[in-house]
């Protein structure tokens, strides 16, 4: 029964594993592998023993930790957003709304950064020339540009991307609360806040739950485009994660054996990821996933 | 049981996560040579026409090439182009194919090392094993397929190149850069620029002289944009001649000096160097408010599309200056005109070899044959000419003594750039996509005499007076442009020893990206640096961790090799 499933997995997880072998040679694009020197475990020294290959992987590693921690701690907003939308009675307006906020889910990172041009670009973004035209600043904030509270800005550009179509599960899950349970509580006297907090949130738990491990099973594979094109030489110390220095140093620094030993790491950060989320499901619903 | 499986669709994913290099497949080329069957290949095939995907990485772009070049191409040779996106991301997509195992039909690479690589990985097509069908490559451009067949073809001793842009005629006419908006340089009083101090006095002037263009929008001093940058800011390699250096490729981190016909190779990070000299500049122009704050986040063709919407008043080089510059605006005396510094200027030397940015035809296309059949064509000193100058016949044609003229229908364009050429478009807009003529304008064809552009060219009787903007500058330094100016003022210039430069090894392409991007990070930061301190802060820890990693290494290396280019150069230049 379940062997197609596994050829699948075998396929597509087992299978790329066989990648790992580039990290042990001096690997040069176009030329067969097993022309190129075998290097051994030269690339993973150098991991380690490189002063300035060992700072930068510390800084990556910080800002792929902490933006990925930022993303969990945020990863209530979708469910909170459903909540919210349930609350309305009005249906249109409540469509309207929810369309709304789903729809940057299918634009593209490169579009975004051309609307966030659009948007704060020092000379004709919208903002600066309110800002100008008003008279509260003469001279553009150049806001692209800055190495301040990057990681909150890009948390911002996440959460306006990904609310809506986060939500969607939670709006699904929670047609699934069975009726009866409100109507009890209405007539023992609990308010809609009441409702909420011990009807709704519980109800919904175990979707977060499965959803949070999943996103961060997520977090650490689509977490280069949005940074990518961010990027820039201001910002470039904080936006750095561990999935856009291995690009930066593979295809840009011609170094693929390097970038490759560095890509391991990533396993090392999705299982300390997975074992936190593992026990903030212990500690607050007593029961794990693993 | 359920947790073991949720474990095991995790751990998946973990894993699935991890960079994986797929495998590829060996490119199935090893015996591309073999005999072609030319003949019959070239003409049956020349009827109908074919799509050839092209990668130019010194292009800028992308997508079905249309207008009056396209038009010509496939006259000529029945070939539709479909360029592939470059932009800030070519030389990353040209990595990725190569991993992958095979190239599209035609590839301009940027520099040698790139050629190199795709030899060894036996990807390119060899030239001399389709000699029948590129007769006009191998009768205009033997030195250079020559030099790529002795120095770049991994020992096999075949062309799988073939060199750009070859000069092997001096240039005494025509615009270089910098250019500057010379009506408001008039303005305020057009005062000699010897110094980088002297130029951002009057940047400083001209942009008080007029804050804002015509639809009410900010003008800056000038505005300059990251795309192109690889091992440092790629814009202080344009700046570098003018200020008497050399900076050989964008990965190189070294300028050349050419003092007295000897030449000394030193590091862009070294006091006084040009690369220097430039970023303080930079600095010091974004204090003033001259330098265009966008310049960072902003793409080529923005600060093209502001150039052209006069917004910008300094240029390093023709980017966007001639769509501003009508010839209406320059009959007004509005427009941009090159500025001659105080500088000793360095100019390139004869090029036999061209420059490296090379044309190879892959050994995976499926339509070698075709590939060729462009390539030989665009090695044609009429195409060449046509590439440069417009279609054959239309804007300029073979006149009663034998020479090539500009008819009047290239003037007619001139006084109405907007109109509608052919195709759909405009003259400007249908020009080749290609970026890599294969001859300099100067280069002269040995049938007729005359060179390819036509700035060389005999003036025809009918051409409109040049423009008062011309003539102002003309009164004002004694020369019909800037590349006579120059050659009147011998004094003033420098010419570079060599013009074929080291191909780098694997290792300092690595050194030079590690060190790179500390380069490139910092130099930004410096220009954007608040005060005096944050920029000495930020330049003593660019010099002293560039040193850390290597700097000097990449720059004894690069002087040893250049020493043998010298050589090396010497044999090829006659």
């Amino acid at each position: 029964m379940s062997s197609p499933l596994l050829i699948l997995v075998f396929v597509f997880s087992y299978m790329p594993l066989y990648g790992w072998i580039y990290s042990f040679y001096d690997y040069k694009a176009g030329r067969d592998l097993f022309s190129t020197d075998f290097v051994g475990l030269k690339n993973f020294k150098m991991m380690f023993t490189d002063h300035y290959a060992v700072t930068n992987i510390l800084r990556v590693m910080k800002n792929t930790l902490g933006m990925s921690f930022l993303g969990i701690v945020t990863s209530v907003f979708p469910m909170i957003f459903a909540i919210l939308l349930s609350e309305i009675r009005n249906l249109r307006f409540r469509k309207t709304i929810q369309t709304l906020v789903t729809i940057p889910n299918f634009i593209s990172w490169v579009l975004v950064y051309s609307i966030a041009y659009a948007m704060f670009s020092t000379n004709d973004g919208l903002l600066n020339r309110i800002l100008i035209n008003n008279g509260i600043r003469d001279e553009g904030i150049n806001f692209l540009a800055s190495g301040n509270h990057v990681w909150l800005t890009m948390l911002g550009y996440g959460i306006w991307k990904g609310l809506g179509w986060g939500a969607i599960i939670y709006i699904a899950a929670l047609t699934n609360i069975d009726a009866e349970q409100y109507e009890a509580a209405r007539i023992d006297g609990a308010g809609r806040l009441k409702m909420t907090w011990h009807i709704t949130i519980p109800g919904l738990l175990p979707t977060f739950f499965v959803l949070l491990l999943l996103s961060i099973g997520n977090l650490l594979n689509n977490g280069m485009e949005q940074y990518f094109v961010f990027q820039n030489a201001m910002n470039k110390d904080s936006i750095e994660v561990l999935d856009l220095y291995v690009y930066n140093q593979g295809m840009v620094g011609y170094d693929y054996s390097f970038a490759t030993a560095v890509g391991m790491l990533k396993s090392v950060v999705s299982v300390l990821l997975l074992f936190f989320a593992n026990f903030l499901s212990k500690i607050t619903r007593g029961e794990s996933v693993m | 049981m359920i947790r073991r499986k949720v474990l095991a669709f995790l751990l998946a994913g973990v894993m699935l996560t991890t960079l994986a290099a797929c495998s590829g497949n060996a490119p199935n080329n090893a015996n591309s040579s073999g005999s072609p069957n030319a003949g019959t290949a070239s003409t049956n095939s020349s009827k109908d026409n074919v799509e050839l995907t092209v990668l130019s990485l010194p292009g800028n772009e992308s997508g079905v090439a249309t207008g009056w070049w396209a038009e010509e191409v496939k006259k000529a040779t029945g070939v539709t182009l479909n360029f592939l996106p470059t932009g800030d991301q070519g030389e990353q997509k040209l990595q990725a194919m190569m991993a992958s195992g095979s190239l599209p039909d035609i590839v301009v690479f940027k520099d040698y090392k790139q050629v190199q690589n795709a030899v060894d990985a036996n990807m390119l097509a060899a030239y001399d094993d389709y000699k029948e069908l590129v007769p006009n490559l191998y009768a205009n451009a033997a030195t250079s397929l020559k030099y790529y067949a002795d120095n770049l073809s991994g020992g096999k001793g075949k062309s799988y190149g073939v060199g750009t842009k070859i000069k092997t005629d001096p240039e005494t006419k025509g615009d270089s850069g910098p250019f500057i908006r010379y009506d408001l340089y008039k303005k305020v009083g057009a005062p000699p620029v010897n110094t980088l101090d002297d130029l951002l006095a009057v940047l400083k002037k001209m942009q008080d002289a007029e804050p804002t263009n015509a639809d009410g929008q900010k003008v800056y001093g000038l505005s300059i944009w990251k795309d192109w940058d690889q091992s440092y800011m790629t814009m202080g390699m344009f700046a570098a001649p003018y200020m008497g250096s050399k900076i050989p490729d964008e990965k190189s981190l070294v300028e050349i000096h050419n003092v007295g016909g000897e030449s000394k190779v030193e590091s862009i990070l070294s006091d006084d160097s040009a690369y220097m000299n430039f970023l303080h500049f930079l600095y010091q122009a974004n204090q003033m408010g001259l330098l265009d704050p966008d310049s960072i986040t902003q793409r080529f063709d923005d600060a093209v599309a502001k150039t052209t919407a006069g917004r910008v008043l300094f240029a390093l080089d023709g980017w966007g200056t001639s769509d501003f510059s009508t010839v209406e605006r320059q009959n007004q005396g509005i427009g941009f005109m090159p500025l001659p510094l105080g500088y000793t200027r360095t100019r390139t030397a004869l090029q036999p070899v061209g420059v490296p940015w090379t044309m190879s035809v892959s050994a995976s296309s499926k339509n070698i044959e075709k590939a060729m059949e462009f390539v030989n064509w665009n090695y044609s000193f009429d195409a060449a000419r046509t590439t440069e100058n417009g279609p054959k016949g239309v804007t300029w044609d073979i006149d009663a003594n034998g020479k090539p003229a500009l008819t009047q229908k290239y003037f007619d364009i001139q006084q109405h750039p907007d109109d509608v050429f052919a195709d759909g478009k405009t003259y400007a807009k249908g020009a080749s996509p290609l970026n890599a003529l294969a001859f300099w304008g100067s280069s002269i064809n040995p049938e007729d005499g005359a060179a390819v552009g036509n700035v060389f060219w005999d003036k025809s009787p009918y051409a409109p007076a040049d423009t008062k903007l011309r003539l102002d500058w003309q009164a004002d330094y004694g020369a019909y442009d800037m590349n006579s100016y120059l050659t009147k003022n011998a004094d003033k210039t420098q010419t570079e020893t060599v013009a074929t430069y080291p191909t780098l090894s694997d290792d300092m392409v690595v050194l030079s990206s590690r060190i790179g991007d500390v380069v490139k990070t910092n130099s930004w930061k410096m220009v954007l640096a608040k005060n005096d301190a944050e920029y000495n802060e930020l330049k003593d820890k660019m010099i002293s961790d560039a040193d850390k990693i290597g700097i000097n290494d990449f720059v004894k290396w690069y002087t040893d090799e250049y020493k043998k280019a010298e050589d090396l150069a010497a044999e090829y230049s006659e």
